[in-house]
């Protein structure tokens, strides 16, 4: 007999009869109907969401002029898609995966507004201009900030930065404020340098912690291992007993990034 | 007379893991003075379903010396409840046993103290319906506090209020009933709770059955819902 089922036998009997109140000595006549007790209920679905507690996954994609050269933006729009469907294909999940992704190339434009992966339809990325990551910080911590866009039931978000370059904005005042948001600072970060001219400082910066990876991908084929490594992360997350907790450690080992 | 419906049960993850419900409840239905309590045993600790027991036991130690006193304040009562909970534990490791716990405490003098470490939900429906919800310091993303890791008095949300007045319905929820409820719908959970569960013979079953059949997709939490009312 576990603990609950022994105090619910102790309020059974306050419910029932003479102990229905340690202030009260009047036996009380019970008002139950048996129709009622074997009727069966399923009035907490009126009470309850019906949607499971979104995960949400945030991409902070560069899509700056460079990404145009050694096939690197076509690597990034075949690896993205390749995660939302993986998203999509995933079955007895704990949350429901959510994605979003920013850009930053010229300006920072919110590409994919956040919403439940299977929804996701997916349009590739262009690349062209400068590198505002400053912006895109903004549009990220303002998202997450944002309760009518990430729900209070949502687990912690896991936010992806991508980038093969320099910020070619202010990017430190953004990124101290979304790291020293409420939520944003709690959210699981990954980072990509893609290429040599890609900003370590920048992305190790984002991580805001000396033991998290900054991962590098040389070749574009690189860029497709990386989000397959995000997928297995989030996933294993959003299987996991508590999504909230530290993020699911997952072999990176045999990625070579 | 004060009333009280409540039920704990396990939630998919645990009984697929072959692991017992981690939550407890306890409550002291008393016209003169009433306790009740929802804890949630923390999922990652070994030891959680111990550390949910031993809190709910150690708030009622703490309620039975706390409300003797027309001065005790609400940080008084959880001043009592930390040791308390910490000798219920015996030799079990404190961090292994980590468990949030809500507490709703009337004393003999004509008060009430919420008090709650971590997340989940304590909200109050008045007899016009109006409902109101105790906040909780959880911040973003339920990194919830709990007895058991590192905390302090200041990590408690601490409130003092009248005790239940006639009508008045008390609703106690471990997060993995809050985190599923509409806001708007609470007050008339608490109705439900109340019209359709307490004339029950064992309205603590149905209860229970109704948490087993959770409506929301992909839900795997233990679940612990407790109403008290002053009908």
């Amino acid at each position: 007999m576990g603990f609950a089922e022994y105090h619910e036998d102790i309020v059974s009997r306050f419910n029932n009869d003479n102990y229905r109140s340690l202030g009260s000595n009047r036996r009380q006549e019970p008002t139950h109907t048996t129709a009622k007790e074997v009727r069966p209920m399923s009035r907490l679905k009126e009470f309850t969401t019906q949607t499971a507690r979104p995960l949400p996954v945030i991409l902070l994609a560069d899509v700056s002029g460079s990404m145009g050269v050694d096939g690197k933006i076509q690597a990034l729009n075949h690896a993205v898609r390749e995660m939302i469907e993986a998203f999509q294909d995933e079955a007895d999940l704990r949350a429901e995966i959510h994605v979003s992704v920013v850009t930053f190339g010229g300006q920072a434009n919110t590409h994919l507004p956040l919403g439940p992966a299977r929804d996701a339809a997916w349009t590739d990325l262009g690349a062209r201009g400068g590198t505002p990551m400053g912006a895109a910080f903004d549009i990220a911590r303002e998202m997450v900030e944002d309760r009518s866009v990430v729900s209070g039931r949502a687990y912690r978000p896991t936010i992806v930065l991508v980038s093969d370059g320099q910020p070619t904005d202010t990017w430190q005042q953004p990124l101290e404020a979304l790291l020293g948001s409420e939520r944003g600072g709690k959210a699981v970060r990954m980072a990509l340098a893609i290429g040599a001219d890609a900003d370590h400082n920048v992305l190790q910066a984002f991580l805001a912690d000396p033991e998290a990876r900054v991962y590098s991908a040389d070749e574009a084929r690189q860029i497709r291992q990386f989000f397959q490594l995000v997928t297995m992360s989030v996933s294993a997350r959003s299987r996991s007993a508590n999504p909230n907790s530290a993020p699911v450690s997952v072999a990176d080992d045999g990625w070579d990034l | 007379m004060v009333r009280v419906v409540a039920s704990s049960v396990r939630g998919p993850a645990h009984a697929l893991d072959g692991v017992p419900c981690q939550d407890a409840w306890l409550a002291v239905p008393d016209s003169r003075a009433s306790l009740a309590v929802v804890c949630d045993g923390m999922g990652s600790r070994s030891r959680s379903r111990e550390g949910a027991r031993a809190a709910t036991l150690a708030a009622r130690d703490a309620w039975r010396l706390w409300k003797r006193s027309p001065a005790g304040s609400a940080e008084d009562l959880v001043r009592l409840l930390e040791p308390a909970w910490r000798l219920r534990l015996r030799d079990v490791p404190r961090d292994e046993a980590a468990t949030t716990c809500i507490v709703y405490a009337e004393d003999d003098h004509g008060r009430a103290v919420y008090a709650q470490l971590g997340d989940g939900l304590l909200a109050r429906r008045n007899a016009h319906g109006d409902v109101k919800t105790h906040p909780s310091k959880t911040d973003g993303f339920d990194l919830t506090h709990a007895l058991g890791t590192p905390h302090t008095l200041a990590d408690w949300s601490l409130a003092i209020a009248a005790p239940l007045a006639q009508g008045e319905i008390l609703v106690l929820a471990t997060d993995g009933v809050s985190e599923d409820l509409e806001p708007r719908r609470l007050g008339d959970l608490a109705r439900w709770a109340v019209d359709e569960l307490g004339p029950l013979r064992r309205p603590g079953v149905a209860l229970a059955r109704e948490l087993r059949n959770w409506p929301v997709p992909h839900h795997r939490d233990d679940k612990t819902l407790l109403v008290m009312w002053k009908p």
